[in-house]
């Protein structure tokens, strides 16, 4: 797998599955490269084969005209896309998941409560979480702080059969990396994913050294950020060729085929 | 196989170290090992955080024991006297073979202005020393000055390229003095961006090593759909170019 990554070539013979991306463009940077065709680019000078996105615009605007977006694009690209539905509690709610679980490729939901400035356990998702429960749909959370993956948490308790990705927090500050990891430890259906484009070498050995590889999803927030950054950590890091498959795509087979 | 030289590595001890980065020297050698960067530009934590001078003396000290690094100095304007003055600077430089100088204004509190560094930057100028500062150091309209008021020293703007396209392409595109440092070129396709409109020449390979990571720097550059030249100058031969006209 290294000498492949030095030689600048897709890493086709791995199964990469990225769990955690994001379509479509926002304000806060230049909106190029941040659509379908730009994001294929990037997963095909990779070899990134699949990944899961959810919409710029519903998280930051129009939640319907955001999710219809990562809709159409799973039906286009059936074979690259898949999608997760976001939900707001401050607009109407009552068919947003339904209407947007309409196609096989939607794997689940999306919370990003920091965003909506409100708790990730409040009581205004749980329609969501109930159907994510009902249904045993993974719940991808936005978790930067220990607060947060503590919330988190209490979601995980109560809606057993669900299944929460926290994302951001292995790699955040030190106080979200101990809650996350004893998270992960005390809860089956926790799960915890790689993104965090700017942090530094050696913090995904420190979080595997301590809970192991099989519940960690590789994430880039692609396109946000740029997938390479995350698989240049994964791919040249000290761990073995068979931890970082795991991470790149198996353990995402598992949790989500 | 494509060489890298890194133009943004801070070497050394700080007070908060992040769980499994690297620390000792060690540490540091298995990085770049593992991540094939054969050639580091570091200054010294020392020299940012406690003596400017204890700390450019160990950067050289680590120079002269390890071939892959190239010492850079931390330096400030003589404005107090704590310092060495503009001339006396370069002959110390010389005598280290030290190429290259970096400012943190914001940090040690001093202005980048005419007022304060002028004397600095016109021997800067004088020598063609390339000035690097991190984005977080420095104003993008204090910088546009310093561009403008000494058009024939190169300043290396590092830690820039996050959500800060629109401060850096008018000034890259206004400032041939203005070089571009990559380990926060992070969002998609960033560097194919960059390069479509500029070209190649004003990006150095940089890894922000250890608050940022080697081994995503080197993937942004190896996996960039750019031509293997482009590559090349980016990765290596920009910062040798850059280095090989310094006159001291």
């Amino acid at each position: 797998m290294t000498e492949q990554f030095f030689n600048g070539t897709p890493l086709n013979d791995v199964f990469i599955f990225d769990a955690h991306g994001h379509l479509g463009a926002t304000n806060f940077k230049t909106g190029e490269n941040v659509e379908t065709q730009g994001i294929l680019k990037t997963m095909n000078a990779l070899g990134v084969d699949k990944i899961a996105l959810s919409s710029a615009s519903a998280l930051y605007g129009d939640i319907g005209r955001g999710n219809k977006e990562v809709l159409d694009a799973v039906a286009a690209y059936p074979d690259r896309f898949y999608g997760y539905v976001m939900v707001n509690p401050y607009y109407p709610q009552e068919d947003m998941l339904s209407r947007f679980m309409t196609h096989e490729n939607m794997l689940g939901i999306k919370i990003h409560a920091a965003c909506h400035k409100i708790a990730i356990d409040d009581e205004s998702y749980s329609f969501a979480y109930e159907f994510a429960d009902k249904k045993g749909l993974p719940v991808l959370i936005h978790t930067w702080s220990s607060a947060e993956v503590n919330m988190a948490v209490k979601v995980a308790k109560r809606y057993k059969n669900l299944k929460i990705i926290l994302a951001h927090c292995l790699f955040t500050d030190y106080s979200a990396k101990i809650s996350a990891i004893e998270a992960l430890k005390e809860n089956d259906n926790i799960y915890a994913d790689t993104t965090l484009s700017t942090t530094y070498d050696g913090a995904l050995e420190w979080v595997v050294d301590r809970i192991g590889t099989e519940k960690i999803l590789y994430g880039s927030d692609m396109a946000f950020f740029d997938s390479r950054q995350e698989i240049g950590r994964i791919v040249l890091s000290k761990l073995t060729d068979s931890q970082k498959e795991k991470i790149l795509g198996l353990n995402a087979k598992e949790l989500f085929f | 196989m494509i060489s890298f030289f890194d133009a943004n590595c801070m070497y050394g001890n700080r007070s908060a170290v992040r769980e499994g980065s690297v620390v000792t020297e060690s540490e540091y050698e298995e990085l770049f090992t593992r991540a094939r960067i054969d050639k580091v530009l570091a200054y010294h934590s020392d020299a940012v955080s406690t003596d400017l001078i204890a700390g450019n003396k160990l950067v050289c000290d680590l120079q002269e024991k390890n071939s892959r690094y190239s010492a850079q100095w931390c330096v400030m304007p003589n404005v107090t006297g704590e310092f060495f003055s503009s001339d006396e600077l370069i002959g110390k430089m010389r005598e280290k073979s030290v190429k290259s100088v970096r400012i943190f204004p914001s940090a040690l509190s001093f202005s980048v202005m005419p007022y304060s560094c002028g004397e600095l930057f016109s021997e800067l100028e004088k020598y063609r020393i390339p000035l690097f500062v991190d984005h977080s150091q420095v104003t993008y309209p204090d910088l546009h000055q310093v561009l403008v008021a000494y058009p024939d020293m190169p300043v290396v703007l590092c830690g820039a390229g996050y959500r800060t396209e629109r401060q850096i392409y008018p000034l890259v595109s206004k400032c041939p003095n203005l070089y571009i440092e990559t380990s926060l070129f992070v969002a998609n396709n960033s560097i194919e961006m960059f390069v479509d409109r500029f070209g190649a020449e004003r990006l150095l390979f940089g890894t922000g090593v250890p608050n940022n990571s080697a081994c995503g720097a080197v993937a942004t550059i190896l996996y960039a759909c750019i031509s293997e030249e482009d590559k090349e100058k980016i990765a290596e031969k920009n910062l040798d170019g850059l280095l090989g006209e310094v006159r001291i």
